[in-house]
């Protein structure tokens, strides 16, 4: 590297951890603040606390009801999750083979959808949730996701079935394999790659989104997720921010654990084009 | 007799492979959207008695309605804002991050974290900042236009929000600017730079024509993202003071779910798609006329 390149990347070195550490520092101060009393935090907000009142998280462990929020947001996800993973990407693998007829049909009705945002159908889908009874259930909840998420798990996994040669299914077709069984057998242990990648994504999208589950689950406080819960801290006449806070980081600590773990796979995922956004 | 066979064999597949899901789409965005639109043309207050069609009284209703469309200019003054300067700086990063920068993965992974977290978290963690850190940096630092109270007036409420969005969206662009960049063929930079060319023309006669596809997909993504806002817009300013940073979807939850107008709240829904969707495909008509094939 010419001396010239070096000292550009040098340059650009600290402007860049500079701008990390900008960035992150919300984090900080939010979780040194967590433990200081609403008084400490006016007085001054850099200081390290005098005593780290532990206090204060087992006090927002309790008025979020975190552990049931918790359990509440894991099984969501899950049962979300596992229709998605099982039975979105038989509809993508089925609308890639089979595209005749009423199946194009379908198959734009499900790629159209994904042009449509939540607040277009809002207003119908809580009433809609009820007629068929799914409102205030968790796995209600679960199934609206798979209505929500579906299309684009469908799109992904049909671009995916495109490039697996068709060779396969056909021996094992004629070796007397059913439909359902070529496709778990043959075609499933092929889809690894995208199911890992959309799981992420709707894993993310799930376990943070706020409107839906308020919607089906506001009414009953022992559904609500974690998201939900954490709205019960902001109050009509300002925040008390030493219960705020700590319930922040409780919300923040899983998220931020589960992409510690992935990120290699989520951000390679994400430069080498893979994700189309 | 065999065709037969082979038919039903054929029905019996088509449910298992595609019913659960169509099954969920129909009731969670088919059904939905088809009543959105036939209920925007009612008096519907989501009791499905005692409800009568009364033609374009929503929509004529609309048109005077002064705050759906001040929270239009102001979702739409938020998003333009936003996106212009998260795609800057998203841009900035990811130049920077695929040079030959130490620690450079690490430094991805720490900018794209915001992403990770919830809107509602997102919010509450800069209500804090900017009521509390602001104001100690401002008379550390000596610079008094940022001791004011952010949430009291109009136009600090609008950069708060702007603050936050870009702050969130910057880490994603960034990623996708990434990928963008990776795939420059290395020679057609290799052969200005021998050719004499500086480093802004290389950037903007040799890599930006190469990049104009992400940057159609990224402006496309953080506009969606942004005029869709309601998380952070709930967390941080709850649409103080007085309204005046309301959000399109949080006027909509508000005439529909707050003051059980539902179909007035329909007919605010449909037509914030249909301004959101003319938008957005204008803005991907005029950047893929200068898309350059690699």
């Amino acid at each position: 590297m010419s001396r010239k390149e070096k000292r550009t990347t040098v340059i650009c070195t600290v402007i860049i951890v500079v701008m990390a550490v900008i960035m992150i520092f919300p984090f900080f101060l939010v979780i040194l603040n967590s433990f200081k009393s609403m008084n400490e935090i006016g007085i001054n907000v850099m200081a390290i606390p005098k005593e780290w009142r532990i206090g204060n998280y087992l006090n927002a462990l309790k008025r979020m009801n975190f552990f049931k929020s918790l359990q509440n947001t894991v099984i969501v996800t899950l049962i979300g999750n596992a229709g998605l993973i099982l039975c979105a990407s038989m509809t993508g693998y089925w609308l890639c083979r089979n595209r005749k007829g009423i199946n194009g049909v379908i198959y734009f009705m499900f790629l159209s959808a994904m042009a449509i945002p939540f607040q277009a159908t809002m207003i119908p889908f809580v009433k809609v949730m009820n007629i068929f009874g799914l409102n205030g259930s968790l796995s209600g909840t679960a199934i609206a996701y798979w209505g929500m998420c579906c299309p684009t798990v469908i799109f992904l996994t049909e671009g995916t079935v495109k490039s697996i040669p068709i060779e396969m299914e056909e021996a094992a077709s004629i070796d007397g394999c059913s439909k359902t069984g070529v496709y778990f057998r043959v075609v499933f242990p092929n889809l690894k790659n995208i199911v890992v990648t959309f799981t992420i994504m709707n894993v993310f999208y799930i376990w943070n989104d706020y409107l839906l589950p308020f919607l089906m689950l506001g009414v009953n406080k022992k559904s609500y997720t974690i998201q939900i819960a954490l709205k019960v801290f902001s109050g009509e006449y300002g925040v008390r921010w030493d219960y705020m806070l700590p319930g922040v980081v409780l919300a923040m600590i899983i998220p931020v654990i589960i992409f510690i773990f992935c990120q290699r796979m989520i951000i390679e995922g994400m430069v080498s084009g893979s994700v189309k956004g | 007799m065999r065709n037969k066979k082979k038919t039903v064999q054929y029905m019996f597949n088509e449910i298992i492979f595609l019913g659960p899901m169509f099954a969920a789409f129909l009731m969670v965005k088919f059904i939905p959207l088809i009543m959105s639109a036939v209920y925007s043309f009612s008096d519907w207050n989501g009791i499905s008695s005692g409800m009568s069609f009364n033609g374009l009284v929503n929509y004529r209703k609309l048109l005077a309605d002064s705050q759906y469309w001040y929270s239009m200019g102001f979702t739409m003054k938020f998003a333009i804002v936003s996106v212009i300067l998260a795609n800057l700086l998203g841009f900035v990063l990811a130049n920077i991050l695929t040079m030959q920068v130490p620690g450079r993965n690490i430094l991805r992974a720490v900018f794209y974290i915001p992403n990770t977290l919830g809107g509602l978290v997102l919010g509450f963690i800069w209500r804090f900042i900017f009521l509390y850190a602001f104001g100690y940096l401002a008379e550390a630092v000596g610079l008094s236009f940022m001791k004011i109270a952010w949430f009291n007036t109009s136009i600090s409420s609008f950069w708060a929000m702007v603050i936050v969005q870009v702050w969130v969206l910057s880490g994603y662009l960034m990623l996708l600017y990434i990928a963008g960049i990776v795939q420059i063929p290395g020679d057609m930079v290799e052969a200005a730079r021998i050719d004499g060319a500086g480093l802004a023309a290389v950037m903007t006669k040799v890599k930006i024509p190469f990049l104009m596809t992400t940057f159609t997909r990224c402006i496309f993504l953080s506009f969606l993202t942004c005029m869709r806002v309601y998380d952070i817009n709930l967390a941080l300013t709850a649409g103080n003071p007085f309204r005046s940073s309301e959000s399109v979807t949080m006027n909509i939850y508000g005439t529909a779910f707050t003051g059980s107008e539902m179909a007035y709240g329909c007919s605010k829904a449909l037509i914030f798609i249909v301004i959101v969707v003319v938008l957005s495909s204008l803005q991907v008509y005029l950047t893929s006329k200068s898309e350059v094939e690699a």
